[in-house]
């Protein structure tokens, strides 16, 4: 499918090059269809993976919830029409960090320009607007999100030990 | 997912395994919906075998909170692991929610 090809291409693409001499590196490269269902599968290959090249579980599940919201959020707003759509999900591990590019072929959209929820409100007043962004952005070190070639790409990289801590 | 419901000194223990996102929030809603709809309006649901929670998870519990607060009733949150309570913490629903360290101490508190 040359444009899935394309997807994944933009968002290897645009992940930082962390290649560096001596550095090892795994990749995980998914191709899904814009249907709801697709995210679990997403996230069990994902969890494959994590598994087999030892990542942190706290890492892992940040992944988890982000790829969940971020691909919810594509899959339930980017689009204008009803047709089939593939989405690019690209995971790159070496050895000091995760990272994960989604790119999409919806409209034109910065997650992260939106304002960050106010989260004092009491229940009352509280509503689920923007916060599966807003955790997004809390549980990773660095966010992006670049228009490419008519194509939405948010990259994600978390740090697979907390700074400070012992190798 | 997985919720196991037990009855446990007066309250109700829904717990689930698992994870609760964009998959799982649908089940576990009616789940919750259909114990509160019975009449048990004190509830702890206990996160000890989760993995993890995203946004569209959070939705059901505060939406719960909501109809319990309403009905009078209680909810207590058990058994988070590290990423669980980061989540509520970054989303501020550490300071809406009550929650405990332990399954025990949520009901003995309820």
């Amino acid at each position: 499918m040359y444009l899935a090809r394309t997807l994944r291409e933009i968002a290897t693409s645009l992940l930082p090059d962390g290649a560096r001499p001596g550095a090892v590196v795994h990749v995980l490269d998914l191709e899904i269809p814009n249907d709801l269902d697709a995210i679990d599968l997403v996230n069990e290959r994902f969890n494959d993976f994590a598994e087999q090249f030892h990542v942190p579980a706290a890492v892992r599940r940040s992944f988890n919830i982000a790829l969940d919201d971020l691909i919810n959020n594509v899959i339930s707003y980017a689009y204008d029409d009803t047709d089939p759509h593939v989405i690019g999900v690209v995971l790159r591990l070496d050895l000091e960090a995760l990272e994960c590019a989604i790119a999409d072929d919806g409209r034109a959209y910065d997650p992260f320009a939106a304002e960050a929820p106010d989260i004092d409100l009491d229940l009352d007043e509280r509503d689920i607007g923007g916060l599966g962004v807003h955790l997004v952005r809390s549980l990773m070190d660095e966010v992006s999100y670049e228009r490419r070639d008519g194509k939405n790409v948010v990259t994600l990289r978390k740090r697979l030990a907390e700074p400070g801590s012992e190798p | 997912m997985q919720i196991d419901i037990t009855e446990d000194k007066g309250a109700t223990v829904l717990a689930i395994s698992g994870h609760l996102d964009t998959k799982t929030a649908k089940q576990a809603e009616d789940a919750l919906n259909e114990v509160i709809n019975a009449g048990k309006l004190k509830l702890v649901v206990d996160f000890a075998q989760l993995e993890y929670i995203s946004s569209v998870g959070l939705r059901v519990l505060l939406a719960t909170m909501k109809k319990l607060k309403k009905a009078s009733g209680k909810l207590h949150l058990s058994g988070m692991n590290p990423t669980v309570k980061e989540v509520f913490d970054i989303s501020g629903f550490s300071n809406i929610f009550t929650i405990f360290g332990t399954r025990a101490e949520a009901v003995a508190a309820i």
